[in-house]
């Protein structure tokens, strides 16, 4: 059991803290702090694709003249995360831009305070 | 031919860098709308030589062969969809121009055509890509350019409704995110054809099939999240709401069919129906669909204000979608296609009329717009035959879509039954919303008596492309046997 858990823990720590970001970003009020869940979330997915691709031994996939390796790392999996991190960048760049709207504008930053703003808002308009 | 989805794809994209260096955005949006026809064409064309040839053609990117390198596969269901997804956005464009211009200062107006051509690029590079991570980014793109179109008319409501949609949307990628990781690091493809095989060895060998159906379920719920299937539906009807017409019309007839594509390349490429069916994914579809179906008419019911209440019927008609796919048969897959091609000529027609009476009254809400459809015959015109689609009346395109489902329905096992009555509480709960509204727009105003105004319209251009929307609504519903042999042919070569 022990070592099960030893042998997965990358995966068991991605699987803890992709939950953990994913409940943030659903059911905490602060925006600020969904972007932080939000990040958490991408980041654990992350660490499960590097985890994955990790070789045990391995080094980096590229060829040297005159040095043979028996294990390169994948690196498809390296790959991937690249293209997540600047999607997860351009995704936290997109919420920041709302967020700093939303301040100007209601002076808050609970979404739930900023939702019955906007509604009384849009009565008396 | 095989170089024209990298050619539509590519096209859209560098037509959109340029844009910045127009000074006016009129003409930022005549060079998009260009782009956008000749894509069109250009799709006409693709269909016209696959469904010919009975083929499908690949497109390799990059000096990577197929099994590790990307590449972009059209069947002549993919060319369907490009085509008729050009024209709605060009109709879409053309038909909210003038709102667009009293919504934004003048200023901006080349940035929203930057931004539409993006997302159109975007819906694109989904429906012909055959490689799971490229759809990934490109879905998005999709999400990113779809909440700034809902933030772009910058009223607090409209940034309000953006970040709940970016919240929502976010949730439903990590899903998916975690749902291709997965899967990756069972089978180590990425490309669908190579997931596919390597999926079926898995399950003729009994391997993984825990990972799998989580991996399944993990990008289903993402996907359906996105697309605002009931219960996850609840950032829609603000952020279609209060975004400006062209957008809502874009966001509700184009946007959330992107992930449904996606969906539909999922379970037919790589998981494949037998996975989807034992495995009860396509149970757990089919009563996401046949709730949403009611649930989400019995709120457009109650809804005040015009748009919500259209916005609440989009969520109906993507149910209808999810219905049809979850039968988990070849029928009910042409369905769910047909349901594609009709909402997304019908919605966008329903923005656009109700966007016209909004514009000519100034009022959103019911009571305001009494009457509305006299002052504005066209606008009223489309809001009725949209409405009257949806609701199942023969030749319109609504009906034939619901006769596909239906048709789908009786080919299947115990679905048959829930599945009919699903179809006609929700064509009866459509009606009852549609027809109140149809009744109070063409109304009298108090003592008015006026005749109705038939005046040359002061947009002909939104006139136009109403009345185009409308004659490609009687088309689909008319023309019904040819278009479902073509999806037919298409899905068997999906």
């Amino acid at each position: 059991m022990l070592e099960a858990i030893l042998q997965q823990r990358y995966y068991i720590t991605a699987v803890l803290l992709f939950t953990i970001g994913f409940v943030t970003l659903f059911l905490h009020p602060n925006l600020l702090k969904k972007i932080i869940g939000l990040n958490l979330m991408d980041t654990a997915v992350f660490l499960f694709l590097a985890a994955m691709g990790y070789v045990e031994g391995g080094v980096a996939p590229m060829l040297e003249e005159g040095q043979e390796w028996t294990a390169y790392i994948n690196p498809v999996p390296g790959g991937l995360v690249l293209t997540g991190i600047v999607v997860a960048v351009s995704t936290t760049a997109l919420f920041l831009a709302l967020t700093q709207r939303l301040y100007r504008r209601y002076h808050s930053l609970n979404l739930d305070e900023i939702l019955i703003l906007a509604r009384s808002g849009e009565e008396k308009h | 031919m095989e170089n024209i989805p990298f050619f539509s794809i590519m096209l859209p994209i560098l037509s959109a860098v340029v844009i910045p260096f127009f000074s006016k955005g009129t003409w930022a949006f005549q060079w998009i709308r260009g782009v956008q026809l000749a894509v069109a064409a250009a799709s006409a064309a693709l269909l016209a030589f696959l469904c010919r040839a009975g083929t499908y053609v690949t497109y390799q990117l990059g000096h990577v062969p197929a099994p590790w390198g990307n590449q972009l596969r059209a069947g002549p269901l993919e060319a369907v969809l490009a085509l008729s997804f050009s024209l709605v956005m060009v109709l879409c464009l053309t038909g909210g121009w003038s709102d667009l211009k009293r919504d934004m200062p003048a200023h901006r107006l080349g940035s929203f055509c930057l931004l539409m051509q993006l997302l159109y690029a975007a819906l694109l590079a989904i429906v012909y890509t055959d490689d799971l991570f490229t759809a990934y980014v490109f879905v998005e793109i999709l999400a990113v350019t779809a909440c700034v179109a809902v933030a772009a008319k910058e009223s607090g409501r409209s940034v309000v409704s953006a970040i709940r949609y970016l919240i929502f949307s976010c949730l439903g990628s990590g899903l998916i995110l975690l749902g291709i990781a997965l899967l990756y690091s069972i089978t180590g493809h990425l490309l669908f054809s190579g997931l596919g095989e390597t999926v079926a060895e898995l399950q003729a060998s009994g391997a993984y099939q825990l990972p799998l159906v989580v991996s399944a379920l993990l990008m289903t719920l993402g996907l359906s999240v996105k697309s605002a299937q009931v219960p996850f539906h609840a950032w829609l009807p603000d952020a279609h709401a209060s975004a400006t017409t062209a957008a809502s019309g874009v966001l509700s007839g184009l946007v959330l069919k992107g992930y449904l594509v996606i969906l539909m390349k999922l379970m037919t490429r790589v998981f494949g129906r037998e996975l989807m069916v034992s495995s009860h994914l396509c149970d757990l579809m089919f009563f996401l669909g046949l709730g949403g179906m009611l649930f989400a008419s019995v709120s457009a019911l109650r809804q005040e204000e015009v748009k919500r209440m259209i916005a609440y019927s989009s969520s109906a008609q993507i149910s209808y979608i999810f219905l049809a796919l979850g039968l988990g048969s070849t029928y009910g897959m042409t369905a769910a296609c047909f349901q594609i091609l009709a909402h997304a000529f019908t919605k966008p027609m329903i923005f656009l009329g109700a966007g016209a009476m909004i514009a000519e009254t100034g009022g959103h809400y019911w009571g305001e717009l009494r009457g509305a459809a006299r002052k504005m015959p066209m606008g009223g015109l489309t809001f009725t035959v949209g409405g009257l689609s949806l609701c199942g009346i023969p030749l319109l395109a609504g009906f034939s879509a619901k006769f596909c489902l239906a048709g789908a329905a009786l080919q299947a096992g115990w679905q048959m039954t829930p599945a009919l009555f699903g179809l006609a509480a929700s064509s009866v709960l459509n009606a009852m919303y549609y027809i109140p509204a149809i009744l109070v727009i063409w109304g009298r105003h108090g003592s008015d008596t006026s005749p109705i105004r038939f005046t040359r319209p002061a947009h002909p251009q939104r006139a136009a492309a109403l009345a185009l929307l409308l004659a490609a609504n009687l088309l689909l519903g008319t023309a019904f046997g040819p278009i479902r042999t073509l999806l037919e042919q298409g899905v068997a070569l999906f």
